[in-house]
């Protein structure tokens, strides 16, 4: 660096170099830069940094790696659009309750319903204030005897005022609390305590849970409609060890095209690389011919070699059958 | 602004998803180029790149069109990725236990021919750069590695273009220092 330039000509040198001045300002350095040595010197030094920068700095993104992030976009926004969708149906609907609330209760237009409204008030404050006892039936009770499916889904009873536990390797208890303790056992084969194991994990909000469930569901015998909560579990749960475990648990059902195509939507779509190896895990047991062309987009795609690995040895297992370049160029 | 992305941007304000994500295509490399400028970590570009198109989607309506589409898009991509300093902090952390960062060199292109080896000088460049504070970085990024205008990145920073002159030689100064045996490498 000169020592002869002073702060303000080193400034406007950076400036110069990195094209940075304004056109008269450039015009007039260009100027002093044509009789000062050292002020042509201190141009050359930065130009010369400003090279050593710009190279090492360059980069250049993988086709697959912007592919694959506008795959996980596309599917982001999707599940933005269908949210935004729920939301505004659940508003439509509350404002037509309130609208409807509104205009028969608390503008009530005739006497009779001024005291119809203020019968229900005083009825609905004197339900807050003096709970009554619980209707439910006390003590342990057996499954079948209890319908709590029917108390689920009438809303008398919430999932999160549930609790599972297990006696031993077949039977299954939940307990019920409610206002009062309740407890109802059962065999996991029985219809019954699966239902209620089918909507905790669906409709739970604690993972542990939701876990639990699955884990309970995973030991019953395969049905179904255990398959199918199984199979919804592996794409929406949120909470990655439900997901891992739905797709452990899907091994022991025969594959179809249903269950191929969401193991090939959990290949291209989720996060977790466990949970994508155990689906590609289902597809490996009974390989189809179908799922070759979505695991060659595997094979380049996914971001764990592993993956890759298995995916490619997969469709190696395909090759000579079909001609795989013809899917390619597809 | 090509009328084919006014189009695109009057589709996508409309409701429009595919004509975002043609938008999206369009766009997308330089904004992931200049996440991964910003924050040297190849999983950091790639959430910053979907936080960007995120918000984006969400605020394409706000866009009025007043400035180009992709000065718009950075300013998104400047403002996201100040969020990830815990994930610099991490980072800072990961280079000095592991200098053979090799994650960061996957989407360096390797044009480097000279006496000292390319590896070396990336990894002298990366360091100079990361000692640089926040917005002179980001300046200086935006102005020799995006060849941006002065006033464009005045606008995408919501600082003066004084204020961006004055950064750039800051930053100039420091890498003249950091980089001095390498400036003819």
């Amino acid at each position: 660096m000169p020592d002869t330039l002073n702060k303000e000509q080193r400034d406007q040198a950076a400036l110069y170099a990195l094209d940075a001045l304004s056109n008269p300002e450039r015009k007039q350095f260009e100027q002093l830069l044509e009789s000062n040595p050292d002020l042509q010197t201190e141009v050359e030094e930065i130009s010369a940094i400003l090279t050593t920068t710009s190279t090492a700095c360059e980069v250049k993104i993988p086709e697959h790696i912007l592919a694959g992030q506008r795959n996980l976009l596309r599917g982001k926004i999707d599940q933005l659009e269908a949210d935004a969708a729920k939301k505004s149906s659940l508003t439509s609907k509350l404002s037509d309750i309130w609208y409807n609330v509104n205009e028969r209760l608390f503008i009530p237009r005739q006497p009779v319903w001024a005291v119809a409204t203020y019968v229900m008030f005083a009825f609905l404050i004197g339900r807050l204030v003096f709970p009554t006892v619980s209707t439910l039936p006390v003590a342990n009770i057996a499954a079948d005897e209890l319908n709590v499916m029917q108390l689920l889904e009438s809303g008398t009873l919430s999932s999160k005022d549930i609790d599972i536990y297990q006696n031993n390797a077949k039977s299954v208890g939940f307990n019920l609390q409610a206002r009062n303790d309740y407890s109802v056992e059962g065999d996991l084969d029985d219809k019954s305590v699966r239902q209620i194991l089918y909507y905790m994990l669906k409709n739970d909000n604690n993972p542990g849970k939701r876990l639990k469930a699955v884990n309970l569901i995973s030991e019953s015998q395969p049905v179904e409609e255990g398959r199918v909560v199984l199979i919804s579990s592996l794409l929406t749960d949120p909470n990655p060890g439900v997901r891992l475990r739905a797709a452990k648990s899907l091994n022991s059902y025969k594959s179809d095209k249903t269950l191929r195509e969401a193991c090939i939507k959990v290949l291209f779509e989720d996060e977790n690389e466990a949970v994508r190896m155990a689906a590609l895990g289902i597809l490996s047991n009974n390989p189809t011919e179908d799922i070759v062309p979505a695991l060659q987009i595997v094979t380049r795609m996914d971001k764990n070699e592993f993956i890759r690995d298995q995916a490619r040895h997969i469709t190696d297992t395909f090759k000579g059958q079909i001609a795989v370049e013809r899917i390619e160029d597809e | 602004m090509k009328e084919e992305i006014r189009q695109l941007i009057k589709k996508a304000q409309s409701g429009d998803t595919g004509a975002f994500h043609d938008l999206v295509k369009l766009h997308d490399e330089r904004v992931m180029i200049l996440a991964y400028q910003l924050t040297h970590n190849e999983q950091d570009a790639e959430d910053l790149y979907q936080e960007v198109f995120i918000k984006a989607y969400k605020n394409i309506h706000n866009f009025r069109f007043e400035s180009q589409f992709y000065t718009w898009l950075y300013r998104i991509t400047v403002n996201t990725s100040y969020n990830f300093k815990r994930k610099q902090a991490r980072l800072k952390l990961y280079e000095s236990e592991n200098e053979d960062s090799s994650g960061y060199l996957d989407w360096i292109v390797d044009s480097s021919n000279n006496n000292k080896s390319s590896k070396e000088i990336m990894n002298a460049v990366k360091s100079a750069m990361t000692i640089l504070p926040q917005k002179q970085r980001t300046v200086f990024i935006l102005k020799h590695l995006e060849n941006l205008k002065i006033k464009d990145i005045a606008k995408i920073i919501d600082i003066s273009e004084g204020t961006v002159k004055r950064y750039l030689f800051r930053a100039m100064e420091k890498l003249r220092v950091e980089l001095k045996e390498y400036r003819y490498a």
